[in-house]
């Protein structure tokens, strides 16, 4: 995808990093009916997000249609250091993908 | 839709063969777990009823209810039939933390599996079809606990 789809943000505090995550993906679970066309809106939609610090995973959200529309996403781990980085990448039904970094400050 | 249920039964029956072939093996069942956790865990959210996705997640059914312990922040109404939700889990090595919708057409809704060192609790939105309960589930050290909230849905 050209643009950018994930707004994540990391901040480190009394030795906990919280991670931040806003995903802009429509979440289509594949039941609505489109108005123009009145056909089935086929299914698209995240299935795994990952997040990495220093290579090491350390959540996998494995997501299906109950998910809604700019999937939201926030966790703490114990670590992490400021200036260093938190990678995030988000897979989705259809293969498409995105990849993201929030610098932990 | 019969092209969905046609793949779920070639699905289903992979997932057979692979039970059998695990259960003849002596260490099969941490094979099993293996697989489920190496992809995207079709099977469970597929499944219809909260018992047969745990049962595709986990490779167990049996929940041990522990409203003390895991704590579900919601509104008790739902805009939109979206909610932010929390969920916090006070249980020792909690390696995974699902959302189950049981009025939802996919049951699962979503499963965090976290790494040692993230904090048991996460935060994110989810989306209600219907009111009714949102069950947590939470694994750690191989057992299952839950923890239920109701919703209404306007």
């Amino acid at each position: 995808m050209a643009t950018k789809t994930i707004e994540t943000r990391a901040k480190y505090k009394n030795g906990v990093t919280t991670v931040n995550a806003l995903i802009t993906h429509p979440m289509e679970s594949g039941n609505k009916i489109s108005s123009k066309s009145g056909s089935a809106i086929s299914p698209r939609f995240i299935q795994e997000v990952t997040c990495k610090y220093n290579d090491v995973t350390l959540l996998t959200a494995q997501w299906g249609i109950g998910m809604p529309k700019n999937p939201y996403l926030s966790f703490s781990f114990k670590g992490g250091e400021k200036g260093e980085s938190v990678t995030l990448q988000w897979v989705d039904n259809k293969g498409s993908s995105d990849t993201a970094e929030a610098i932990i400050k | 839709m019969n092209d969905i249920s046609q793949k779920r039964r070639i699905i289903l029956k992979t997932a057979l063969i692979t039970g059998a072939v695990s259960a003849a093996i002596s260490t099969g069942l941490a094979y099993a777990n293996l697989i489920v956790k190496s992809a995207w865990p079709k099977e469970a959210f597929n499944a219809s009823t909260i018992e047969e996705a745990l049962l595709e997640l986990t490779g167990s059914n049996t929940i041990i209810p522990s409203p003390d312990d895991i704590l579900i922040k919601a509104p008790t109404i739902a805009e939109n039939g979206i909610a932010h939700i929390t969920i916090k889990s006070d249980i020792p090595k909690t390696e995974s933390i699902s959302i189950f919708i049981p009025n939802n057409r996919s049951p699962l809704v979503a499963n965090f599996k976290l790494n040692p060192s993230v904090i048991s609790t996460i935060i994110t939105r989810i989306k209600i079809e219907n009111s009714g309960d949102i069950i947590a589930i939470i694994k750690a050290d191989n057992k299952l606990y839950s923890a239920t909230k109701k919703m209404r849905v306007k």
